[in-house]
């Protein structure tokens, strides 16, 4: 996975490695979340948290492993604003996840826009392991190990993820 | 047309003005600073519905309080009399708090007994590298606590991030004492304090751990059960019933691996101190700690409730 420069051996995080992940990862995580939840003020508080709990627990993490544990705490955190009453009842069914490009010159807007959509409407489980392996550069196996999951399951839901995404692309209904 | 195997490319690009400034960290600093105290982020929205959520709570206050206020029920401790045995009649008064769950209906509706998290993970405890899952009833065991196992040692909301082997709880606070139940094996149940109570919590799969060496579902799920309910099926409460089925699930379960899924059906097996143990139904498989395919038990069931 990424560069295992942050974590040193059976060593609690320190505070200047919280602070170089943060720099690493702390887009990654904001980015991953807001694609999962389709709205930016949850997405920085997802992204606040999982960094409070970093300074909090102070974890030992292995060399190159930093990236999962930020992104397996942030998708748990995910999770729980998903189930959200608020969330059920204040985001769902209002559009979601509008682009937030750097540049208005994006190209192919409407097309990048339907993508984004509809991997946003994903059911929660195909969302998941496509937003780990897609979008973060997972392995199969490290978005296994992230997900709790078999590598098997991985396979079988980024291919429904596919499938579903191929179809709404092409004109379907939403996945 | 664009691709789905292309959604990296296009999520950088499309959330490229999405980025963690230093404002993010910093308050998760002072939130930290501030002894894990939530952000001053609430938007207004959020922060009116805390604040009609404050003035209902205060109003339905005014109404209970007075109430609590009237003399307490004296309480006074009680002693068995006699030598001391075993009692030979158990009556409902005899069971620990919270104990009576198997329903009285034809077919009883499905009623899982699998306390339910506030978070991702389900509460859950971590003893000897076996997973446990507190449950919603009994809601207090002290009447049965056994011998002490230990005390939570590590409280942690992310259990499946910690590699060590100390006794950890995401519910149990740290040092909360943990125990044995009497009558039960503990590799099937364990109690320990949450919230005053002593609550019990059963072996259940977790993060890929299922079976500890050269376990089996007889180490999970004890002889001896006073009763069962099939949800949608039925109950059997016939002890020799119980006992033909008993030895059927527990000789005839095959281990299919130790991923569990949520199944539409329960088998709660009741035993007679109270104790009420969950399996999962789905199909002809059943999950607790691992998932066990037995269709010759569900057959059985069915002729039993017949």
């Amino acid at each position: 996975m990424s560069d295992s420069s942050h974590a040193q051996v059976n060593q609690p995080v320190s505070d200047a490695q919280i602070e170089q992940l943060y720099l690493d990862y702390g887009t990654d995580v904001l980015r991953m979340s807001y694609s999962y939840l389709g709205n930016r003020q949850q997405a920085e508080d997802v992204t606040q948290d999982v960094f409070v709990r970093l300074m909090e627990n102070r974890p030992v993490l292995k060399p190159g492993s930093e990236k999962s544990w930020l992104l397996k705490v942030a998708l748990n955190r995910c999770r729980d604003h998903w189930r959200s009453s608020w969330h059920k009842r204040v985001l769902l069914g209002s559009k979601v996840l509008e682009i937030i490009p750097d540049d208005d010159q994006i190209d192919n807007r409407l097309e990048k826009e339907a993508l984004m959509q509809a991997v946003n409407a994903l059911p929660q489980a195909e969302k998941e392991v496509f937003l780990l392996f897609y979008y973060q550069n997972l392995s199969t196996q490290e978005t296994a190990a992230v997900l709790d999951v078999p590598e098997g399951t991985v396979s079988s839901r980024l291919s429904r993820g596919r499938a579903k995404l191929r179809d709404f692309l092409d004109g379907g209904e939403e996945p | 047309m664009i691709r789905g195997d292309q959604f990296k490319q296009v999520a950088d690009e499309a959330l490229g003005g999405l980025v963690a400034g230093p404002a993010i960290l910093n308050r998760a600093k002072m939130q930290v600073a501030a002894g894990g105290q939530k952000k001053p982020a609430l938007s207004l929205r959020r922060g009116m519905a805390l604040a009609m959520s404050l003035v209902l709570l205060v109003s339905l206050g005014a109404l209970v309080i007075p109430q609590l206020n009237q003399p307490a029920i004296p309480v006074v401790d009680t002693l068995q009399s006699g030598n001391g045995q075993e009692e030979l009649f158990r009556t409902t008064a005899d069971l620990p708090r919270g104990s009576l769950v198997l329903s009285s209906e034809e077919k009883p509706a499905y009623k899982g007994i699998w306390e339910r998290g506030a978070g991702a993970n389900f509460p859950l405890l971590r003893v000897d590298g076996r997973f446990y899952r507190m449950l919603t009833h009994p809601q207090d065991v002290s009447a049965l606590t056994g011998a002490s196992l230990g005390q939570v040692a590590v409280f942690t909301d992310e259990p499946d991030l910690d590699t060590g082997s100390a006794l950890l709880s995401n519910v149990a606070a740290m040092n909360a004492g943990v125990y044995s139940v009497s009558g039960m094996p503990a590799a099937a149940a364990v109690a320990a304090e949450v919230n005053g109570r002593l609550r019990l919590f059963q072996r259940v799969a977790y993060a890929g751990n299922a079976l500890v060496g050269s376990e089996s579902l007889k180490d999970l799920i004890p002889r001896g059960a006073a009763a069962l309910q099939l949800s949608d099926v039925g109950t059997v409460s016939d002890p020799a019933q119980v006992s033909r089925l008993m030895d059927i699930l527990l000789s005839q379960s095959s281990y299919q691996g130790s991923s569990s899924r949520s199944g539409k059906q329960a088998l709660l097996i009741q035993y007679d101190n109270g104790v009420v143990l969950q399996l999962a139904v789905s199909g002809d498989s059943l999950m607790g700690s691992g998932t066990w395919a037995n269709p010759a038990f569900f057959t059985a069931f069915a002729e039993a409730v017949q």
